[in-house]
């Protein structure tokens, strides 16, 4: 019986309908992370930075090593020099070296075009990399007063999250170039599979009720028995959807081919603070957990609500509601924003908590009010 | 003048139904057949909610689906599965229909009252139908097909659900108005008909088998037609060998009503055949039947 | 007409729809109240127009620059008001007591204007034409009449920017571009009225198609003198549903939002005002068009794309006769359409054409009538865009109506 539920769950219009759905909302917005990761410059050169110095310098940089990666910046920029040496139209305009270089004047017409020409016409690799070594290093450099600063602005918990920070010299030396790119595709990931799971699971008891099966089901030997078998059903499709569609999706994020920085705690990129320290392959596996359970628990509401509409207009039009809740709202801070300090710190938790509340409160209401309510 | 003339219908290599050739004229025809004959694809055909594959339909000899309204507005129709709205009440679903039927804007309430009176629901013409039962549905169902006073009547089981009292009263109704129109019910339960029906169409195996008079009928059964008493223990042999009609347990014996069309035998007293027994000896071999 | 009520009232009388439509209205209040902090000082260009007139002109200009001055002296300042707001920092700001930071900036306030005024024309007539030109061609490698069309479209737009500012078409107070009130009312209003219409008119149309194939009454109701010809009654109501939703969902959050900004002052200037800039360019209309105006014919585009919608929705109603099916194909048909032109870049004729979009229309109406460097800004893109689109829809919906009235009932 369950899995004749299953294959009533499954009907392959229904999947097909997935399917489109699935594509169309991979190109609006999951397609684009994928395609332009890193995205421009200065991203590019932060990113193939990094994936160099991560494996030799590991999450924390110290003194030494600061040196060390300001003597690799000092040798490009010895090649820069060399460059601007053979380069006439840059002697010719006062340019000797990567210094005046940086220090021209792009008022004047001549040097801006010149600048122009060089950054984004012949797009001279070298100099957006020299560029986001600085970034880097100077970020690096000013890292205590940063933090110093956050201290002086924060209070309570936050304050102790920076002071905990600066005690035990957790600076962050990297860029936010991947965590911002995998915060963008988690986010779309969970929306598009929201949605799935919400176009797949409406339909169960609905679907039943429209076609006049209920007064029979009931009243066979399982009885009412049918409607725990369909629910059961229902919850394993959603997981199995849910499981389907991470898979590939994650299967396609890993073409983006950020493994080099899976074992990078959260605190060593910059930009972002978070209220706990992880890597970012345990950051991963928490916001795929909180989609898998965010899924669940709209299937859960999406069975809910499909036993007690009377049709699909008024299904189609819950669901609206439903989902700009789930997607404005749950994905939006219990997922994007599940670990980061800006939001209080129990919020995330405390959210849960009531969202787990409120639907098994309700489901519990439903599914008693199905077992023993007249079916006429 | 309704006639049906030569008309099958196909769904793909399925034939519902095949060459049928039929006639109708003012009174009240019943419609007997087994399920699956081809019943409803008739009926469908004759309210143009289906077109024939091949042949045509011709009310006063033109075809139906050309004269489109002209014609439905002749038609009243009660389907097999009546639909209406639970939220509506009888009243404001009448004058949808009454709206949608194309009668005179004025006189819709009073004919709304008219047909409700006549199927006595007038007291809950203000109830949502959510709470009707079964019976009360039908009565509106019925109310509906009379709302246009139609010329031609089509009911397809409007006696299901209905209480016997109801069907009497339902019986009654029919008679009064049959005099001006084409009446066709189609039911299984030949004693909604019997007394009522001016003639009798059966349809077997896609096709017409028999349209006449019930009484032509059964005629035809004269002579053939018997019952006796027997002990329980012959019965079960006795049964092998004749199609049985009737079987009744009494005291120590059984009465048997049963059909022999070649010999007979002195102690098996000749009876009156019924309606209920053309059904039974003609569709003897459908599954549906027995 | 009493039978297209009827079915109208299927819909109108569906609580889904009416809690949907309070919903939608009360998140648009509250959106455009939430983003409102600043309409205390959008009132300035009110006392702006008032003292100076609609048009800034080089005397206008001056006459304020006075009256700043002025008011800088009633502070106690010998200093012009631009020096005075100048050295006026912070701390001794906040030395001031209430009252004189109120006339402060008020002051700044006025200034912020009068420079956005006096720099006004060197800012507008530097929009450097030659380079947008080769922006557009770059975009897109166009060959043959594609180019030529477009080429020409470019060369109209630039005479039209000329004109704009020979005409001093620009020089007419609007409320600053940083407030980008411009993309307040449009890019996000009137968008999200549109797109909340589309999300109700597809549920409207496909529960008035579908309502007797939901209820099972289709062999009550299509049996009647009206019969199947009721589709078209169907159809009549659907549109008209969605009129009705449309003009409440307009009228309503419109009209929340016109209580909270006063336009009063700015009706009349136009959409290219130069103040009005709050991108990479100022909005360029192919037409002058007055903010009313503008908003008028704007409503009128996106009802017409909303009517194209419904009759969509209704077409494909009636080929998949499923509610849940229909609302989510006709949204995903809308997507798919507006996702169609960036898998033909390789072909910029298909993506041309691609690019006449209802899609595209409903969700960009502060870019309407606009000029610029991409397809969707030719001259007349609305409208060829809409009478495309309701061909397809046309006959989307005689066909799907033709066959419903031959096909069998079953």
């Amino acid at each position: 019986m369950f899995g004749m539920e299953m294959k009533k769950i499954f009907s392959w219009k229904l999947l097909l309908l997935i399917a489109v759905v699935n594509v169309l909302l991979f190109y609006l917005r999951l397609e684009f992370e994928l395609e332009h990761f890193p995205n421009g410059r200065p991203a590019t050169d932060l990113f193939r930075i990094e994936q160099q110095l991560i494996p030799e310098y590991g999450a924390r940089i110290d003194e030494n090593e600061l040196l060390e990666i300001k003597a690799l910046y000092t040798d490009r920029v010895t090649a820069a020099n060399a460059f601007f040496e053979k380069e006439d139209n840059a002697q010719v305009l006062g340019i000797t070296g990567y210094k005046e270089f940086q220090a021209m004047d792009t008022a004047d017409p001549e040097l801006s075009a010149y600048y122009s020409d060089l950054m984004f016409e012949s797009g001279q690799d070298f100099l957006w990399e020299l560029q986001a070594w600085e970034l880097l290093i100077e970020n690096f450099e000013a890292r205590d007063s940063a933090i110093k600063a956050q201290i002086e602005r924060t209070d309570g918990a936050r304050q102790q999250h920076y002071e905990q920070q600066l005690a035990e010299e957790r600076f962050a030396f990297y860029s936010s170039t991947v965590l911002d790119n995998f915060l963008n595709y988690k986010t779309y990931m969970a929306i598009i599979i929201l949605i799935s799971i919400t176009i797949l699971m409406s339909p169960v008891f609905l679907r039943d009720y429209r076609a006049g099966m209920l007064p029979i089901q009931y009243t066979a030997k399982v009885g009412r028995g049918v409607y725990r078998a369909k629910w059961l059903a229902g919850l394993c499709s959603t997981a199995i959807l849910t499981v389907l569609l991470l898979a590939i999706y994650m299967g396609l994020y890993w073409t983006n081919g950020t493994a080099s920085h899976f074992a990078t705690p959260l605190s060593s990129f910059g930009w972002y603070d978070y209220w706990y320290d992880m890597t970012f392959f345990q950051y991963i596996v928490l916001s795929v957990t909180a989609i898998f359970v965010v899924a669940m628990l709209l299937g859960v509401l999406s069975m809910a609500i499909s036993t007690i509409v009377p049709n699909a207009i008024v299904l189609i039009g819950i669901q609206i509601v439903v989902l700009f809740i789930m997607i404005a709202g749950v994905t939006m801070y219990l997922i994007r924003d599940i670990i980061i300090l800006y939001l209080p710190q129990m919020l995330v938790p405390a959210a849960y908590l009531v969202l787990f509340g409120i639907i098994f409160i309700s489901f519990g209401w439903i599914w008693r009010r199905e077992f023993r309510k007249d079916i006429v | 003048m309704l006639t049906i003339s030569n008309v099958s219908k196909d769904y793909g290599n399925f034939k519902a139904l095949e060459g049928m050739n039929l006639q109708f004229e003012n009174g009240i025809y019943g419609l007997l057949a087994p399920n699956g004959a081809g019943k409803t694809t008739l009926i469908k055909m004759l309210v143009t909610l289906i077109k024939p594959t091949s042949g045509e339909i011709l009310y006063n000899g033109k075809p139906i689906e050309a004269l489109g309204e002209s014609y439905r507005e002749l038609i009243g129709y009660l389907p097999q599965h009546f639909g209406y709205y639970k939220h509506y009440t009888p009243q404001k679903y009448l004058r949808y229909l009454a709206a949608l039927k194309g009668l005179e804007k004025d006189k819709v309430d009073q004919r709304i009252d008219e047909v409700l009176e006549m199927v006595a629901l007038g007291e809950v013409k203000k109830k949502k139908m959510r709470k009707f039962s079964g019976g009360m549905i039908q009565r509106v169902g019925i109310a509906q097909a009379l709302l246009g006073d139609p010329k031609i009547l089509i009911l397809d089981e409007p006696t299901a659900g209905l209480d016997p009292k109801e069907r009497a009263r339902f019986r009654h109704l029919l008679s009064d108005l049959a005099r001006e129109r084409i009446i066709l019910i189609s039911t299984h339960i030949v004693s909604d008909i019997e007394s009522i029906a001016n003639e009798i169409i059966m349809i077997r195996d896609q096709t017409l088998l028999y349209k006449g008079d019930s009484a032509a009928i059964c005629r035809s059964l004269q002579g053939k037609i018997y019952e006796v008493a027997m002990p329980f223990e012959d019965f079960a042999d006795f049964r092998k060998q004749y199609l049985t009609l009737e079987e009744k347990q009494e005291q120590g014996h059984m009465l048997v009503r049963f059909y022999a069309p070649e010999q007979q035998e002195a102690e098996w007293t000749p009876a009156v055949p019924q309606l209920e027994d053309v059904f039974l000896i003609e569709y003897a071999n459908e599954s549906s039947v027995r | 007409m009493l039978i297209t009520w009827h079915e109208m009232k299927k819909a109108i009388t569906s609580p889904v729809i009416v809690i949907l439509l309070v919903l939608f209205i009360a998140f648009n209040g509250f959106q455009v109240i939430g983003q409102s902090l600043a309409k205390e000082e959008l009132k300035v260009v009110n006392d702006i127009t008032f003292l100076y007139g609609r048009t800034l002109t080089n005397a206008s200009l001056q006459q304020m620059k006075d009256a700043l001055d002025q008011d800088a002296k009633k502070l106690g300042t010998e200093e012009e008001v631009q020096d005075y707001l100048e050295a006026m920092t912070f701390e001794k700001y906040e030395q001031e007591d209430v009252f004189q930071q109120q006339a402060i900036d008020q002051i700044s306030l006025n200034y912020t204007y009068y420079s956005l005024g006096a720099e006004l024309e060197s800012r507008y007539t530097s929009i450097d034409m030659d380079e947008l030109r080769e922006d557009l061609f770059e975009a897109s490698q166009m060959q043959g009449w594609l180019a030529g069309f477009m080429g020409n479209q470019f060369t109209k737009w630039k005479d039209r920017y000329e004109e704009i500012v020979e005409t001093a078409e620009y020089k007419e107070w609007f409320f600053a571009g940083q407030y980008r009130m411009h993309s307040e009312l449009f890019r996000s209003l009137v968008k999200n009225i549109a797109v909340q219409s589309v999300l109700l008119v597809v549920l409207v149309t496909a529960l008035i198609a579908n309502y007797e194939v939901e209820q099972r009454t289709q062999s009550t109701v299509y049996t009647t003198k009206k019969g199947r010809k009721l589709i078209w009654h169907k159809f009549s109501a659907a549109m008209g549903v969605s009129l009705l939703i449309f003009i409440l969902l307009a009228g309503f959050s419109l009209g929340i939002f016109f209580l909270t900004y006063d336009y009063s002052s700015v009706w009349q200037t136009p959409i290219s005002s130069g103040l009005n800039w709050e991108y990479k360019l100022p909005y360029i209309t192919w037409w002058p068009l007055t903010v009313w105006q503008f908003l008028i014919l704007a409503l009128l585009t996106e009802l017409a794309v909303v009517l194209i919608v419904a009759m969509l929705a209704f077409a494909i109603s009636l080929y998949v006769k499923n509610s849940y099916f229909s609302w989510i194909l006709c949204i995903a048909m809308l997507v798919a359409i507006f996702l169609l032109p960036s898998f033909l870049t390789a072909y910029p004729v298909l993506q041309f054409i691609a690019s006449l979009n209802i899609t595209m229309v409903l969700l960009n109406p502060h870019m309407y009538f606009n000029g610029g460097t991409t397809f969707s800004m030719i001259q007349f893109f609305e409208l060829w865009t809409i009478l495309l689109w309701l061909l397809i829809a046309l006959l989307g919906s005689g066909l799907g109506i033709r066959r419903f009235l031959i096909k069998d009932v079953v």
